[in-house]
Order: C-alpha cells, then sequence, then structure tokens
C-alpha cells in the first residue's frame, strides 16, 4: 500500500515538475505569470486529440507536432501581444495573460465544446507490477518523458547560445542587452519553449485522462506551488519540487481522502508562498 | 555626546562583504564625512542604519539605544532622517504631496492634512522649493529633486540626517548653495552624517571623515589628517589631490 | 477634446444620482435588474480599488470575500432564522475580520506572490465550502424569498446596491482625501522607501484590505438574498475578480469614480454580449482584457483630465514596449 502510494507520488510529480518548468521560466525570466499557461496545456491536448483522430494515429506520435504547433502559438502572442506592454507592470500582463487565457478557453469551446474529451489508446490500462506497486505503462512513460524534457531544457540553457542568451537576460537585461543580445526575440524564444513544454504536457496528460476548455486553471495552484518551491529559474530545484508536491499530494490523498485533493493543494501553495518563497534550496539573497 | 555609534558593523550579501567590521562614533552636532570609492559599502552602512538591511554582525547606537533590528519606520521615528542617492520620491505625487507625507507620518502630526502641509511649507521654503510646490517631480531639474529628497529628509524633523551624494550632478554653484543649506541645518542642532564624493564640499564642511575601502575602515580623523593619510591617497584620493590641497 | 473640470463632474454626479433614484419608475424591470448588477460590480470594482488601485495590493482572488460574505449571509438567514439585516452586518464584519486575520500571513507577500497567494485562497475557500456540511457542500444553498412581490423585490435589491454603491465610493473618496491615502499611495509606489518616511505599512494595508472585504462581502451578502441561490463554484469565481479589476484598469485605478464608470460600461457590454453572443462570451472578454491593458491602462478618468492624443498614446506603448 505504502509503495504504491509513494510511486503514484512520484509519477505524477515527474508530471507536475514539467508543467512546473514550464510556468516557472517564464515567471524567472520575463517576471510574468502566465495565467494562461494551463490552458495552453489544454491546447497542446486538444492537438493531440484533433490530429490523432483526423490522421488515425496514435496520439504519443502527435508529440511533435504540438510541440511544434504550441511553440509558434507561444512565440506569436509574445511577439505581437505580450511584447507590446512586457515593461507595463503587474497588473498590465496578469490582466493580460488571463485575457489570453479567456480566449484560448473559448476557442476550445467553439471547436470541441465543454464535453470533456479523451484519446483511448490502446495501452491504457495496462501496467505491471514492480516491488508491491502496480505501475500503468503510460504513467511511467510520462514520468519518464516529463523528467527527460526537464533535463534536456536544463542542458540548452546551460549549453546552448540562446539559452546562455536567455539566462544573462534573467540575471540582468541592461547588461545583457549591451553585450548584443536582442532582448525582444529573447523573450520570444523564453515564451514559445514555455509555450511548446506546456504542449507536450497536455499531449503526455491526454493519453491517461480526458480533457476540457476549462481544466486549465486547475493547473495553476501546482504550477505556482512548483515554481516556487522549486527556486525561480532553477531546473533541477522545479524537479524536486515537482517530485515533493507528488508525493505530498499522494499522501494527503491517502491519508484523508480524494475529497480534500484541492484543498490540500491549495494549503501547500499557501504554505510555500509564506514559509519557502525562496524555495527548497532558499537562497536568500538579502538576510 | 555620542548621537550615533557603530561597533563591528559587518554585512554580507552571501559572499559578498559589503561592510567589515566598521567601528565609528558620531558626535552631537558635527558634520561627519563618509568617503570612499564605488563600491567601498558607504551606502550600505547607510542602509544599514536606516534599518533598510538587517546587519550580519555588530551593533548600531542611536542615543545609547541598539537600533539594528529596527524597522526603516521605527529609526525614523526615533529620529534619523535619511536623502537617498537615487531620489526615491513618489512620482505621482507633487513635489508638496512628497514632503507632506513626510509630515504626517514622520514627526508627530499623524492625522491633520493642514497641520502637514503647512508643515511641508516650510520646510520647501528653507530648501528653495517655494516656487515649485505643485509641480510634479517629474517636471523639475536634478538640482531641485536632491533638494526635495533634502526636504523629506528634513521634514521628519530629525536629530540626525543622513545624506547620500545629494550634491551629485551639480554645478558648482548649485554645490555651494547646497553646502550653506547643510551648514543651516547644522546651525539648528541637527548632526549629519554625509557622504559625499565632491572632495571640496566634503572636506569644507566635515568636522571629521571617515574613510571606507572595499567594506573596510582605512582612516578616521579631521580632514588634514586624512587628507595626508597615505593608504587614503593611494585608494582613493590620488597623490595629485595631495598636491591640489597644498599638503 | 471637451475639457471636463470639477464643476462639470459634480454636475453630473449630481445629476446621475438623481436620475438612477428616480429610474426603477421609469424602467421596465429587466432594465432595473441590469442596473442593480452594474450598481453591484460598481460595489466590487471600487472596493478592488482600495487594496489594489490605492495600495498596490493585487488580490486578484478578492471575490473570496463576495463569496465568505454570501455564505455567512446564506448560512445565517437558514440554518440560524437571522434576519436579513442583521446576517447582512454579519456578512460584511465576518468578510472584513477574515481579510485582518488572514492578512497577517498573506499580506506578507509582494507583487506576484500576493497574487498567487490570493488566487489559491480563493480556490481554498471554495474547496472548503464544498466539503463542509454546514454550507450544504456542492449542492448550494437556498435563500428565503424576499417577502412580497417582483416588482417590490426588484426596488428592494435596486435601492440596496445603489446605497451600498454611494457609500463604498464615499468611503473611497474619504480615503483619497485622508493621510490613509497617502499612506496607501506610498506604499503602493515603494513600500520601502514609505517605511524609511515613517509610515508602517502593515496596518494600513491591513486596513485596506479589511474595507476592500467589507463592501465586497455587503455585496456578497445582498446578492445572496437577490438571487435566492448559492453555491459555491459560482460565488467563488475567478472570472468575475478579473473583470472587476479589468472594469477598475478601464475606470482609472486609483481615481474614485473610475472603477464605478468601468463596471457601468463592462456590466453593460457584458450583459449585451450574454443575450445576443453567449458562445463567445469569454473571447470578447478576453479580447476586451487585452485591449484595455494595452490601449488604456491609466483609465477612461485620466483620458479626460488630459487631452487624448494619439501621439502621447503611442509614446506610452514605446515606454512599456519591450
Amino acid at each position: 500500500m505504502l509503495a504504491q502510494v509513494v510511486v503514484n507520488g512520484l509519477l505524477q510529480g515527474g508530471f507536475y515538475a514539467c508543467i512546473g518548468v514550464s510556468f516557472s521560466i517564464v515567471f524567472g525570466i520575463m517576471k510574468i505569470i502566465n495565467l494562461a499557461q494551463g490552458t495552453q496545456i489544454i491546447l497542446g491536448a486538444y492537438v493531440t486529440y484533433a490530429t490523432s483522430r483526423a490522421l488515425n494515429l496514435d496520439p504519443f506520435f502527435t508529440l511533435p507536432l504540438s510541440i511544434i504547433v504550441l511553440f509558434i502559438l507561444g512565440y506569436l502572442i509574445q511577439k505581437y501581444v505580450i511584447n507590446l506592454v512586457g515593461k507595463g507592470g503587474l497588473i498590465t500582463t496578469s490582466l493580460l495573460t488571463f485575457g489570453l487565457n479567456l480566449i484560448f478557453i473559448n476557442i476550445a469551446l467553439l471547436i470541441w465544446n465543454a464535453d470533456f474529451r479523451g484519446t483511448n489508446p490502446w495501452y491504457m490500462g495496462k501496467s505491471f507490477e514492480f516491488g508491491g506497486a502496480t505501475i500503468p505503462y503510460i504513467r511511467l512513460s510520462i514520468f519518464v518523458i516529463a523528467v527527460l524534457f526537464t533535463v534536456i531544457l536544463e542542458l540548452f540553457f546551460w549549453k546552448t547560445e540562446l539559452g546562455n542568451s536567455i539566462r544573462a537576460t534573467a540575471l540582468n537585461a541592461k547588461a545583457a542587452q549591451l553585450m548584443g543580445v536582442d532582448i525582444a526575440k529573447t523573450y520570444c524564444y523564453t515564451f514559445a519553449i514555455s509555450s511548446a513544454l506546456g504542449g507536450a504536457m497536455g499531449t503526455l496528460f491526454i493519453l491517461a485522462k480526458p480533457v476540457s476548455p476549462f481544466l486549465g486553471g486547475d493547473f495553476l495552484v501546482i504550477l505556482f506551488s512548483v515554481a516556487i518551491l522549486g527556486g525561480l529559474g532553477s531546473i533541477p530545484g522545479a524537479l524536486l519540487a515537482g517530485l515533493v508536491l507528488g508525493l505530498v499530494e499522494s499522501f494527503s490523498v491517502f491519508l484523508c481522502g480524494i475529497q480534500y485533493q484541492k484543498i490540500l493543494l491549495n494549503l501547500f501553495c499557501i504554505s510555500v508562498l509564506i514559509f519557502l518563497p525562496s524555495g527548497l534550496m532558499g537562497k536568500r539573497f538579502y538576510g | 555626546m555620542t548621537i550615533l555609534e557603530g561597533r563591528r558593523i559587518t554585512k554580507s550579501f552571501g559572499g559578498l562583504m559589503a561592510v567589515n567590521k566598521v567601528d565609528f562614533e558620531v558626535q552631537e552636532g558635527e558634520i561627519f564625512g563618509l568617503i570612499g570609492p564605488n563600491g567601498s559599502g558607504k551606502t550600505t552602512l547607510l542602509n544599514l542604519i536606516n534599518g533598510i538591511f538587517p546587519l550580519t554582525e555588530g551593533e548600531i547606537l542611536f542615543l545609547g539605544q541598539r537600533i539594528n533590528g529596527f524597522k526603516p519606520y521605527q529609526i525614523t521615528h526615533l529620529g534619523i532622517g535619511r536623502a537617498f542617492q537615487i531620489v526615491r520620491a513618489f512620482p505621482d505625487l507633487t513635489v508638496k504631496e512628497n514632503v507632506l507625507i513626510g509630515s504626517l507620518f514622520g514627526a508627530k502630526r499623524r492625522k491633520d492634512i493642514g497641520a502637514g502641509m503647512k508643515a511641508a511649507e516650510e520646510v520647501l521654503n528653507f530648501v528653495g522649493l517655494g516656487a515649485r510646490m505643485s509641480h510634479k517631480v517629474s517636471e523639475i531639474t536634478i538640482a531641485d529633486r536632491k533638494r526635495l529628497e533634502l526636504a523629506r529628509a528634513l521634514v521628519i524633523e530629525p536629530k540626525l540626517l543622513l545624506l547620500d551624494e545629494v550634491m551629485a550632478g551639480l554645478n558648482m554653484r548649485e554645490v555651494e548653495d547646497l553646502m550653506h543649506m547643510i551648514l543651516e541645518v547644522k546651525r539648528r542642532g541637527i548632526t549629519i552624517l554625509i557622504i559625499e564624493h565632491v572632495m571640496k564640499a566634503v572636506m569644507g564642511i566635515s568636522a571629521r571623515i571617515m574613510v571606507l575601502h572595499e567594506g573596510r575602515k582605512i582612516a578616521l580623523g579631521l580632514p588634514k589628517e586624512i587628507s595626508e593619510n597615505k593608504e587614503v591617497i593611494q585608494s582613493y584620493l590620488g597623490k595629485r589631490f595631495g598636491r591640489r590641497m597644498g599638503i | 477634446m471637451v475639457k471636463v473640470g470639477r464643476k462639470e463632474w459634480f454636475m453630473i454626479g449630481v445629476g446621475g444620482i438623481f436620475f438612477l433614484a428616480l429610474a426603477p419608475s421609469l424602467l421596465r424591470g429587466y432594465w432595473v435588474r441590469l442596473l442593480t448588477s452594474m450598481f453591484m460590480f460598481g460595489i466590487l470594482a471600487e472596493s478592488v480599488n482600495i487594496i489594489a488601485g490605492y495600495c498596490g495590493y493585487l488580490a486578484l482572488g478578492n471575490m473570496l470575500f463576495f463569496g465568505l460574505g454570501a455564505y455567512i449571509q446564506a448560512v445565517l438567514m437558514t440554518r440560524f432564522d437571522f434576519s436579513f439585516f442583521l446576517a447582512l452586518a454579519m456578512a460584511g464584519m465576518g468578510a472584513s475580520l477574515f481579510a485582518a486575520v488572514v492578512g497577517l500571513l498573506i499580506l506578507r507577500l509582494r507583487g506576484q506572490y500576493f497574487i498567487m497567494g490570493t488566487m489559491a485562497l480563493l480556490e481554498l475557500m471554495r474547496e472548503i465550502t464544498s466539503n463542509v456540511p454546514l454550507t450544504g457542500g456542492g449542492q448550494g444553498i437556498t435563500l428565503p424569498i424576499f417577502p412580497g412581490d417582483v416588482t417590490n423585490a426588484n426596488l428592494f435589491f435596486y435601492y440596496f446596491m445603489f446605497g451600498l454603491m454611494i457609500l463604498t465610493a464615499a468611503c473611497t473618496f474619504y480615503i483619497s482625501k485622508s493621510h490613509l491615502g497617502y499612506a496607501f499611495r506610498a506604499i503602493k509606489f515603494d513600500e520601502d522607501a514609505a517605511s524609511v518616511m515613517g509610515i508602517n505599512p502593515t496596518p494600513y494595508k491591513t486596513a485596506a484590505w479589511a474595507m476592500s472585504a467589507f463592501f465586497t462581502g455587503l455585496a456578497g451578502g445582498g446578492y445572496a438574498y437577490w438571487i435566492t441561490f448559492i453555491e459555491p463554484g459560482e460565488v467563488y469565481q475567478i472570472a468575475p475578480s478579473i473583470k472587476m479589476y479589468l472594469m477598475m484598469v478601464l475606470g482609472g485605478g486609483g481615481t474614485v469614480l473610475g472603477p464605478i464608470v468601468g463596471a457601468f460600461f463592462i456590466e453593460f457590454i457584458s450583459e449585451v454580449v450574454w443575450g445576443k453572443f453567449l458562445e463567445l462570451h469569454f473571447l470578447i472578454l478576453g479580447l476586451i482584457l487585452v485591449f484595455v491593458v494595452i490601449f488604456v491602462p491609466k483609465g477612461l478618468m485620466d483620458l479626460t483630465r488630459r487631452r487624448f492624443s494619439l501621439s502621447k498614446l503611442r509614446a506610452e506603448l514605446k515606454e512599456n514596449r519591450v
């Protein structure tokens, strides 16, 4: 029983970590809280739903497509909308992203209406036993891929030129600009990557569960928690935070019951905000 | 009588030692100068006195009372005023309203706006901004903004005034005007701790000067002693200054 | 462009109040209810103005006080047989007290963290309410029906929301002219500099949020009795919460009348859209949000104060552009 709780927590945690990362990079680098991120994840799921049905493909293979579509979407939005008022202050950017959120939700509503839509891949429900726990193949694959993406992203930020310029912009935009970095473009890539990652996670999500246009909002509290707990801008931190959140959720649901899941998630988020605002590896810079 | 005393004041940010075991005391009624190269910890020291940052180690005593650990508003209420290097006036408000805030919350008048306005006007006239009272902060010159900073610090009726590079960016005439103003403030019994790079000004009005270099105190004494101090000359003033001062 | 000065505003204000006071006798039920709704959002937008527009703390989840007020009202009236006005008083004070207590922890957060905190708090309250038997859980609560016929009910709630809106605006006006207003604005611009100026931010922030919660809670209480049935998902909703902010921004945050003007605008549009373009409702709201924050960030009140010019708009856009 205990093993199952731990396994569930870890598997879910990997997913949480990756979606948390997608939110965290925009927050850490551009200081914007993207309230549309949850719905962008759902849009990725819808891309998978639509294309796998249209092309009669196993939904898993639509992963590259959702990545590309959401990348382009993110890039365009940053370039033509968010960059217009990127320096406009917190209320501006927050309301802006929420406005985008509403637009995305409505688009999904118009195309697919409010019913839950799911893919039902042949491997759904199939699992194996290990160490006293039942491990569904889907969940394990989602976990592995999510962690893989996280690692790839970390390498990207440290080993590539674009990644380095993004990090430089996060640390000191003015200095980076003097070194020749095009801030506007960097932001576009950052938002695009965040969007693409979200889209990929959406694809993985719909392999296991159905989606509806309003589901994105439920992700927000998870995004907040993982981003803060992991420490802004730290991908390894977000990974750890995601796993912690997954385990905490799994244990508390086991102990208190599934109906209290959302209550516990929100309490967790608020606690993290109040007690661990600098994250698990809290580096408090100004005493 | 000692109005401000710092003992082993130390502040580190992560690995960076901004202020390193600095000891000093300021006598009541004097003008105490604080000089040193950029990054030597002068502004940080002021921020520590004001309570904006907590100390890593050491103590600060004001009129015999330990104030390290107090919040900025508490320190202001005790009677320490601060003029910032980067003017932190509230841009949406007029010049008068900016000073009004200090008179409402810094000094004893709490709720009476009328009395607060009167006090604000007095201070603004003193610093020479009488004609600019209804102007927005964005509409006045740099020199006037510096005077506004001074006014904001004075209106809280401080016993000790901390001035951070109030003369930066001013021409010679404006520097002289400000020097006279500071001397007048001193004449009214307010102790002044002044950070300055304009040597002529700080050497001219300070009774004693402390020199910081890379967070450490390297000298403290009369202006003449400081200008002759080898280490100070090496690290900050340069040999030419010593010659120019005729030493 | 016509320059609208103090005197003109005052006359418009008085005229408006006069007209609105007499309106129910001239209009059909539908319009009376629409105006009531507009007044309610006026209250909500103005309340949000106190904590966010003046004090700079963006409590995006402020709807939580609406829900709290609504539920206090409902529970007291149904389970404990309170009268409307007594329950209402409890609703307002309860919400206010909640803000003060929760504020001890939450108001320590700044900027984005505070936003996230209030959003999580809103969701938390919704979920708790859905799981507690006292509140009827997810099934909601049905309140006693207003005694008398429909017309009387319409009139009652019309004047209720109208009066509350005037009260909220009056409170905001008082704030803007008093030392509270200066403290709030100082905290909004630079909380640390405000502290150096002698302002202890904590009691002021708490007062701002408590006042905001008070009026929002009263509106929630009135709403519960008006609509007669409430459920957690409806009164603890994020979309109206954001809508309040849109109204505040459109009208002008940090002004007294701005949020009310914004509320009238947006609620009217909302009503039209809801009637004719229901399936595009979110899309249009989203587009308006995006449009307003890009092109009218300082609000309509600010536009009327100075001459509107395309070049000024372009200059402002350039400033905010990344």
